[in-house]
């Protein structure tokens, strides 16, 4: 083929691909609105262009059915027939085949082989008298077709018209049709990538005119300063117009929808008329690609399920025809687009006993749910509301589907719905992806971005209204029209320093949405909005995603864009954290049997009192007789070492008493005694009696504790057992010296991580008996925050190895990136799970105190 | 001829390594120069809050954002001699560019392979995992920074 047939066939098949593009649309128009005879008027000559293309490049079987299609057209056009849907039936048949030829035809560059006559059969059907092509009209035909490749540029002649139109046809669609041809004529298609990259190159442009700009002020040279205002300005045009190639109207794809809902409500037997709303909107090309398909997912929804059967319709006294509109429309820097049916609305009741019946909800959660929640549970995860799945809206797996892709370009999807009366799925679309409206505020002398789509307000507290920022704890509240909201120092938060000589004591608050949070953002100054162009953060950079992305400032400068949900989230879960903990603490206790043994004993008020068994050395008797006196302290001989004492009856504040100062009958009586190591020193407890072991698994519940002494209680075979604080006992006996002597850990810091209060306390304690400082995590994680901040501080790590959340290992792990050097001391109670990481220097498998305090100055003189 | 220039490259790709040279404390260190897209001298930077401390901040390279990575700090080398004179050594990885803050570039320089040496086993393991080896000089040691085990530090 020469390359004047090949441009011809190029010509060709653009344009049929136009024609037919929209033709089917046009003719489900305009089947609802049969009195626009200019609709018609317009189909009619796209498929008479068709027919005349197809005659002169010879397609046989394209000519054919076009021509049929024609005549059936033009018996419309001149009221013989009237339109029905079983004719639009047929015409749509056709032009679908005709269109499947014209992509023959493209990627083979032949007509394919195929028997049109059962569909002109078809045609002939709906009671139309075909005669085959005159001879006289093609003639006409190639002229026109000729004419129109030849001269397109300029506007069509109406005298050439007037062959195929009459006077009256021919002025009406005269502006059409060369429009239609400007329109054509002056479309090219460019590369999306291209565009993409247009748009950076012009996003460099604007920053290089902004220094430009800058430079001049200071210059000082008027012809410089003209030069660059001529720049500015062509730089400004140049950047709106390439942002506006990316544009495209969203009509574009609602039209695909009127043969949609057609299709559907015809096979469905139900009756919908199709309305669309401002399919003029623009929104960027990317992002209409991606709501393509949740759009014809929801729409589709919306006729299987939403609108009624004709008979049900009319039962619920409503018009026989339901009316499903699609509507398009800005709304604060967004596009918002409602499929909007008056069908029978979502069920409360059926979305909760599905919702149930899948195990999505607990039937608790579904009393405490608002209707808008319980709407939301569509969303979940293979969720379907209708009994039978029908082929039509897919198998439940749509609607989430829907919502993950709608969430993708950062937009998001709100279903509105009144039971009989209708729903509505607003989708709230941004309007393009890469620029976003935000709002510019400061904290110190960095300035930040804030996204508009989560910006509720602005408070602004006069000097003196400081008060109005309320605390319940650490916690800052302030009372926005009464209701208590969260307010957050952005300058803490991030630990920015603030310019002291603040001259002013106004205070900004920006209040933010995040995702149904709302929240108080303290910040020094609001600077004005701005579109700004979102940049990824790289890997590094990512810091507990409070931060969406970096964006360029009109000087050049780079800010952070802070994502409301990811701040929000990492600064106001203290509380919930600590719920989480416990909660979190229960289940633990259950799958990782970490355990701990008590020496259970009696004082003389026959309560049970528990004794740690790691402290207890060893148990003893002794002849009361054998007990000798220095002072007001009780002694006994004990490995050729005085023994202290220790009259727990006495420490604890007790009404009996023990004992150990009856002085009569001393040689019958005996006493027991728990040895118990402190330090590198033993101290005797007297008890009244010495009853079992018990092996725990359950918390010491601190919160009941009464006197000093007892460290909490805790059930050992269903009986509540006071659990004695040995350290803190002794600590509060000055006269016992028990601090060890071998042991001097001062100079060391220590970080304690250990998930369990009870072993968390007793490290503490033996390490503060030594003289050593602590700090002590219940949380892995917490604990390498806080070591990420003070590496330097630590000298000393010991770690339980099983924690819920992070583990030893792993904590290990991480201390091990940031500090190689220092020791790290492994404590477990757990016998089996046999845990070897390199991170540790040593591991405790049981604990033992002149153990465990042996390898920690081993550990600390290896150090030294 | 063609063909005989063509041996030539790889035989000196084989033996020999175009290496960027630049100084960090008082220690010099290399990439090699095909991984430089550029050296751009001192920005205004962004510093990010709560992100790791060897992160110096955010730098704009012509609309382009450029995470900043402190070497010294990475490497811990100590901060002490500090001055304000330093280059950004650009270096692009997947997820977007990076630059090395280093204290003085040095020239380009061709080193022969047989100079190369794997790391001492002694080094600190914090700072060995960044180093791939030591090209040793006749009047210094050239250590081959790891840039893969660079970027990965953060993941």
């Amino acid at each position: 083929m020469n390359d004047l047939n090949r441009k011809i066939l190029e010509e060709f098949l653009i344009e049929s691909f136009e024609n037919l593009s929209c033709i089917s649309e046009e003719l489900t128009r305009y089947e609802k609105t049969p009195e626009d005879n200019e609709l018609l008027n317009a189909i009619y000559r796209k498929v008479h262009t068709l027919k005349g293309s197809a005659s002169f490049l010879g397609y046989r079987n394209l000519e054919k059915i076009t021509h049929h299609t024609e005549d059936c057209l033009n018996k419309l056009q001149e009221g013989v027939l009237k339109i029905n849907s079983k004719i639009t039936d047929t015409l749509l048949e056709s032009f679908d085949s005709c269109f499947s030829i014209v992509k023959e035809i493209e990627a083979n560059g032949e007509e394919p082989e195929m028997d049109a006559s059962s569909l002109i059969d078809n045609i002939n059907k709906i009671g139309i008298k075909v005669f085959e092509p005159v001879i006289i009209a093609d003639e006409k035909l190639n002229e026109d077709l000729l004419f129109s490749y030849e001269e397109k540029n300029k506007s069509v002649n109406e005298d050439h018209k007037s062959f195929f139109f009459d006077e009256e046809k021919a002025s009406k669609t005269e502006i059409t049709q060369s429009n239609n041809l400007s329109s054509v004529d002056s479309t090219i298609r460019v590369n999306i990538n291209l565009l993409d990259k247009l748009m950076n190159v012009v996003g460099e442009l604007v920053l290089n005119r902004n220094q430009i700009m800058q430079y001049i002020q200071v210059a000082n040279d008027s012809e410089l300063t003209r030069l660059g205002h001529q720049l500015n300005v062509i730089t400004t045009e140049l950047q709106t117009d390439i942002m506006s190639t990316r544009m495209q109207p969203v009509g574009s794809i609602f039209n695909k929808y009127e043969r949609v809902v057609r299709d559907l409500a015809n096979k469905q037997n139900k009756k919908i008329s199709l309305q669309i709303i401002g399919g003029d909107t623009e929104l960027d090309k990317s992002l209409l690609e991606v709501i393509k398909d949740p759009m014809t997912h929801l729409v589709r929804n919306a006729v299987d399920h939403g609108i009624e059967s004709p008979e049900k319709r009319i039962q619920n006294d409503k018009s026989e025809e339901g009316q499903l509109v699609i509507k398009a429309y800005h709304e604060g820097g967004q596009v918002n687009i409602d499929i909007i049916d008056d069908g029978n609305g979502l069920s409360k009741e059926k979305i909760l006993a599905k919702a149930i019946s899948k195990g999505i909800i607990s039937e608790e959660d579904s009393f405490r749910m608002s209707d808008q929640k319980v709407f939301n549970l569509i969303f979940a995860p293979g969720f379907s509301t209708v009994e039978t799945v029908t082929n039509i809206s897919g198998r439940g797996v749509g609607m989430d589907v829907v919502k993950t892709n709608i969430e993708k370009v950062s937009g998001k999807i709100e279903v509105i719905s009144e039971p009989r009366k209708g729903s509505t799925f607003r989708l709230k679309i941004p309007l393009t992806l890469a620029i976003v409206p935000a709002l510019i505020i400061t904290a110190g002398i960095e300035s930040f971005a804030l996204p508009q789509k989560n910006l509720v307000e602005l408070v602004l507290l006069k000097p003196g209204d400081d008060n109005k920022i309320e605390k319940i704890h650490d916690q800052d509240f302030y009372r926005l029209r009464g209701e208590l909201i969260p307010v957050f120092y952005l300058n803490e938060s991030l630990k920015i320093e603030s310019e002291e000589n603040k001259e002013n004591d106004f205070v900004n608050i920006v209040f933010l949405n995040a995702e149904g949070n709302v929240y108080g953002l303290i910040v020094d100054d609001i600077r004005d909005t701005q579109e700004i162009v979102v940049k990824p953060l790289s890997s590094g950079v990512k810091t507990d995603n409070i931060f969406a992305g970096a964006t360029l400032m009109g000087d050049g400068r780079v800010s952070l864009i802070i994502d409301a949900l990811g701040f929000y989230n990492l600064f106001n879960n203290h509380q919930e954290k600590n719920k989480e903990s416990e909660i979190n603490i229960e289940h633990e206790t259950e799958f990782k049997e970490e355990s701990f043994e008590l020496l259970l004993c009696q004082l003389k008020d026959k309560r049970l009192y528990g004794v740690p068994l790691c402290l207890v050395n060893r148990l003893e008797e002794f002849n009361l007789s054998d007990v000798v006196w220095s002072g007001d302290q009780a002694l006994v001989k004990y490995r050729d070492n005085a023994m202290p004492l220790l009259n727990l009856e006495k420490s604890l504040k007790l009404a009996e008493l023990s004992d150990l100062t009856i002085s009569e009958n001393k040689d019958e009586l005996i006493i027991n005694i728990i040895v118990v190591d402190i330090g590198v020193r033993q101290v005797g407890l007297v008890v009244d009696e010495i009853l079992d072991i018990a092996n725990l698994n359950s918390k010491v519940d601190e919160q009941n504790v009464d006197r000093n002494g007892l460290m909490g209680t805790i059930f050992a075979n269903d009986k509540l057992v006071s659990v004695i604080d040995i350290h803190k006992i002794v600590a509060s006996e000055n006269k016992i010296d028990a601090q060890s002597e071998n042991y001097d850990f001062s100079n060391c810091k220590f970080l304690v991580v250990d998930d369990s209060a009870f072993y968390r306390k007793i490290i503490c304690d033996l390490i503060t008996n030594c003289h050593g400082q602590v700090s002590s995590f219940s949380d892995g994680s917490d604990a390498i925050k806080e070591f990420e901040k003070n590496t330097s501080d630590y000298n000393f790590i010991i770690t339980d190895i099983e924690m819920p959340r992070m583990n030893g290992d792993e904590f290990a792990d991480k201390v091990r990136t940031l500090n190689s050097e220092i020791p790290i001391l492994a404590v477990s109670t757990l016998s089996n799970g046999i845990h070897e990481t390199k991170s540790f220097n040593s591991r405790i498998k049981k604990f033992d105190q002149k153990q465990f305090l042996n390898i920690v100055s081993n550990l600390i003189n290896r150090e030294d | 001829m063609e063909a005989e220039i063509e041996r030539d490259k790889k035989n000196t790709s084989d033996t020999a390594e175009q290496l960027c040279g630049f100084r960090i404390g008082n220690d010099y260190y290399a990439i090699p120069v095909l991984e430089v897209q550029e050296v751009v001298k001192p920005q205004v930077k962004t510093v990010v809050p709560l992100a790791p401390e060897y992160i110096d901040g955010l730098i704009n390279l012509r609309g382009q954002v450029v995470t900043a990575i402190n070497m010294r700090k990475l490497l811990k080398i100590n901060d002490e001699n500090k001055n304000d004179d330093y280059m950004n050594v650009i270096v692009s990885h997947s997820d977007g560019l990076y630059s090395l803050v280093v204290d003085e570039v040095l020239d380009v320089m061709e080193i022969k392979k047989d100079k190369f040496s794997v790391t001492p086993p002694t080094l600190d393991p914090n700072v060995k995992k960044y180093i791939i080896g030591v090209f040793k000089l006749e009047d210094r040691l050239l250590i081959l920074l790891n840039l893969k085990k660079v970027f990965e530090i953060k993941k």
